[in-house]
């Protein structure tokens, strides 16, 4: 086959798909991609921005008719159109997946399952009893943990009592990484007499800049909110990753999925950070 | 790898040897080039707007085992696949109900899929994460996190997270998300299927 070899380009690519390319030319980038794995997965690459970009209504009106016009009326196709809005919704915290969100009862639908997929990916990477002896109280984490302890001014929802006096928090290191945490996640299980947990969030500081003071959310995946309060952002000292540290009383955290969010309180509706968290035991109290 | 479900039935055991056998000196890396001349070719046929892609691939590769059982001499085989390929969708297009359907379409009297429901699609996304391997299920969503300008920096970040090249983490984020199609169409499928079968 003698066909000269004309530029593949991403825009070449998208009027592929959209079936704008005169036939040689689609002729040609066929063979290409039946030939060559890498040529095939640079066009699906292309289809997925196409994909994004119109769910994200970031379509120009012709492209958006020609789209219309050949992802909607095929059934395979129609498939890919679903996939990338649900993909959209449930990725996390982008200005698209936030902007979903809202067309739908706030902390519904998707973020629940944003926060139930994620659950089996992410989640608790560390979690321990901390010594509350001096000595370990006077490690830098446990530092952390004392300052937390007195849980200043939070809103328990639903009616949910305050912290009791506690003896020992459990303290648990949150990772907003959906790549690492697979390896260390455990559900958390909290003690009868637990009063506070202690979430200590971490991620990457440069997520928190122009962020003055932080805010944490904790709402179950269903939607409900549980538990607002002021979070304290951690020093530098010793665990870079960590950005800070949230007091939650533990009643407040019946067994069940967790989403909890990171947030500047004059901006809470743009999360800095997202974590989840499963609680699997149920926490017991005096009456 | 897939299973040999040509519709004519007729793929021998031998013919199908004889196409791995073509695409790579050992088994593994046979079946590998297999599944992925498999993949080409549903996506060829997917984007030409066929309704059932995965039947006519498995129709271009029952011929091409065929032809290359029978001796015929090809000297690139994936080259001479999309030869087969083509021909697989020229008779498509000829036939009665395709044809209609193209009619339709020209005229824009064809009536768009509608789309899955919004809670069966999410029932099924989850379920789909679900059966993809932890790391798969976190790096699907990282990939798709970041939108507009932020998309190609984030892809950039998340692959030096991984120590994965940029190409390395593009390839794997794409079978992922074809794994994930493949699992929300049987899925939407199945639930549909009932209420569609009196449509068709």
């Amino acid at each position: 086959m003698s066909r000269p070899p004309a530029p593949i380009d991403d825009a070449r690519i998208r009027r592929y798909l959209l079936l704008l390319l005169p036939e040689p030319e689609a002729e040609a980038l066929e063979e290409a991609y039946v030939v060559d794995p890498e040529m095939l997965d640079r066009v699906r690459d292309v289809e997925h921005d196409l994909l994004d970009d119109y769910v994200a209504g970031r379509l120009g009106e012709g492209d958006r008719a020609h789209f219309e016009r050949r992802y909607l009326t095929a059934p395979r196709l129609q498939e890919r159109v679903a996939l990338a809005r649900a993909l959209r919704a449930a990725a996390g915290p982008g200005a698209g997946a936030r902007a979903a969100l809202r067309q739908r009862a706030a902390w519904r639908g998707p973020a629940a399952l944003a926060a139930a997929v994620v659950l089996g990916v992410v989640g608790v990477s560390v979690w321990k009893w901390r010594d509350t002896t001096p000595e370990a109280l006077a490690t830098p984490p446990a530092t952390t943990v004392a300052q937390a302890e007195p849980s200043p001014p939070s809103k328990a929802v639903d009616g949910a009592p305050g912290p009791r006096p506690a003896a020992a928090p459990l303290v648990v290191a949150l990772s907003p990484t959906l790549l690492r945490g697979a390896e260390g996640r455990r559900d958390l299980s909290i003690p009868a007499g637990t009063a506070a947990v202690v979430l200590e969030l971490e991620g990457d500081p440069g997520s928190l800049v122009g962020a003055s003071r932080l805010q944490a959310t904790l709402a179950t995946v269903e939607g409900a909110l549980v538990w607002v309060g002021p979070a304290e952002p951690a020093g530098r000292r010793g665990r870079p990753a960590l950005l800070a540290s949230v007091s939650v009383p533990a009643v407040t955290m019946a067994p069940g999925d967790y989403l909890v969010s990171l947030a500047d309180p004059d901006a809470p509706d743009e999360p800095l950070q997202r974590y989840f968290l499963r609680v699997s035991g149920r926490p017991r109290h005096e009456k | 790898m897939s299973s040999r479900r040509g519709p004519g039935g007729g793929l021998t055991a031998e013919a199908f040897a004889c196409l791995l056998a073509r695409l790579a000196p050992d088994a593994e890396r046979a079946g590998a080039a297999y599944e992925e001349l498999r993949r080409a070719l549903v996506h060829f046929f997917t984007w030409r707007g066929t309704e059932a892609p995965d039947e006519c691939a498995d129709d271009a590769l029952d011929r091409l085992a065929a032809r290359l059982h029978e001796g015929v001499a090809v000297d690139d085989v994936p080259r001479y696949t999309h030869g087969i390929a083509r021909l697989v969708l020229l008779e498509y297009w000829r036939r009665p109900e395709s044809k209609r359907a193209a009619a339709e379409d020209l005229d824009g009297r064809r009536a768009a899929v509608e789309p899955p429901h919004d809670d069966a699609l999410h029932d099924c996304l989850g379920r789909c994460l679900g059966e993809l391997p932890s790391d798969g299920r976190g790096l699907i969503l990282s990939y798709y996190v970041s939108e507009g300008r932020t998309r190609i920096e984030g892809r950039r970040r998340l692959a030096r997270e991984l120590g994965l090249t940029e190409s390395a983490l593009r390839n794997r984020a794409q079978r992922l998300r074809d794994r994930l199609e493949a699992c929300i169409g049987s899925c939407l499928g199945a639930r549909t299927a009932p209420l569609s079968a009196g449509k068709r």
